[in-house]
């Protein structure tokens, strides 16, 4: 017969052996950092983007904006712009008669957010978050009732005509997931667009830049997309 | 003992008929089948228990890399990697995927060069190296002096 202390010892081990492997999981969740100093704003990766994921004419899963920050009789004014997504590059502006602050582009996409609004509202769960931090759609169970396009405060969200369903970036990972990069970054000349595992060496030296910046941080959906190089007018 | 025995045998013929009719389900293809019983009996696969692994299978991906083009350029990817324009040869051609088939030819054009290296507000410095109005203007595509594979002389 087992004593009463040999049971709470054999309890305590078993206890012990059953959480340890939780705790000491490594962290397979994947990042994503842009350097805007390093955008030329081409639009190789929307046009990119579009031939992967059959994006339909004028819906983006990405696209760069251009920011411009002047001085308008003496007040800092910003000018903001992505005209058809940048998707055919750039045109010159002329800014010839005021003092350029700043200007820089500023390619944007899904947040791919640890706290996802878009996944809260879905009334049929058909949008998840999976284990390594993708923000996912299933298009079997969307019905379109477009409550995450409204709910997503960052707009990377878009209605398929088409198909009637809620579309969106995912990261490409179909592409990650059988060991490839996200098409915009694979196809990015200047290497703007960063993207691995959260503890992969350069993704974690570039996390340490303590000019990094998520946006919107304030609304606490944790985004895992971080900018480097970029101005407090990015919104 | 006989009661309990029958009861056994017909809830193990029951769960045989469940299991049976699921896989019959199964091989008549997914839009016969939606898989709820597949959350039941906690397989994973294609019929709806792992979305991610739907999202996977359901997208090909088109843009295959330099080491596909290599296969049959070598010549250009070794020069490549000399030169500046040493990215992706899909940043410029497009995606690879049925390339024998698919033209992949760009355009000879100026307008197309100009779209990375014409000097517009908010571009950094590092691609803007000349006069673009009157740097060959206006009838000489670059391609004529450089090569768009290793675009700096020598």
């Amino acid at each position: 017969m087992i004593s009463r202390r040999e049971f709470l010892k054999s309890g305590i081990k078993l206890a012990i052996i059953l959480t340890l492997p939780v705790s000491s999981a490594k962290s397979e969740k994947y990042v994503y950092v842009i350097d805007a100093s390093r955008c030329i704003g081409c639009g190789s990766c929307v046009r990119a983007c579009r031939e992967e994921n059959n994006v339909p004419e004028g819906k983006y899963r990405t696209w760069v904006e251009r920011y411009v920050v002047y001085m308008n009789e003496g007040i800092e004014e910003v000018y903001v712009e992505s005209p058809e997504g940048g998707e055919h590059g750039f045109e010159d502006l002329d800014f010839s008669d005021k003092e350029v602050l700043r200007a820089y582009f500023v390619p944007k996409l899904c947040m791919h957010c640890e706290k996802p609004p878009c996944v809260k509202v879905c009334p049929v769960n058909a949008t998840w978050l999976t284990d390594d931090g993708f923000v996912l759609i299933d298009e079997d169970h969307c019905i379109g009732c477009k409550y995450c396009i409204q709910a997503c405060p960052y707009g990377a969200r878009y209605f398929h005509e088409e198909k009637h369903v809620v579309d969106k970036c995912t990261w490409c990972y179909h592409r990650v997931k059988r060991g490839m990069k996200p098409a915009c970054v694979h196809v990015c000349p200047t290497g703007a667009r960063i993207f691995g595992k959260i503890d992969d060496k350069e993704i974690e030296e570039r996390l340490r830049d303590p000019t990094i910046k998520i946006l919107k941080p304030e609304l606490n959906t944790r985004p895992k997309v971080f900018y480097q190089k970029i101005g407090w007018e990015v919104w | 003992m006989k009661h309990v025995t029958r009861a056994l045998l017909l809830f193990v013929f029951i769960v045989l008929v469940f299991i049976s009719a699921i896989f019959t389900l199964r091989a008549l293809g997914e839009e016969y089948y939606p898989g709820i019983p597949d959350s039941l009996l906690g397989i994973k696969g294609l019929y709806g228990y792992d979305r991610n692994e739907k999202v996977i299978i359901r997208n090909e991906p088109d843009f295959l890399g330099k080491e596909y083009c290599k296969n049959c350029h070598e010549e250009i990817y070794e020069k490549s990697l000399k030169g500046k324009h040493d990215f992706e040869c899909e940043t410029c051609h497009g995606a690879g995927r049925g390339h024998p088939d698919k033209d992949l030819s760009v355009e000879n054009t100026r307008d197309f060069c100009l779209n990375c290296h014409k000097p517009v507000i908010a571009r950094p410095d590092f691609s803007l190296v000349y006069d673009w109005e009157t740097h060959g203007y206006p009838d000489k595509p670059c391609t004529v002096c450089h090569d768009p594979h290793h675009p700096w002389f020598g």
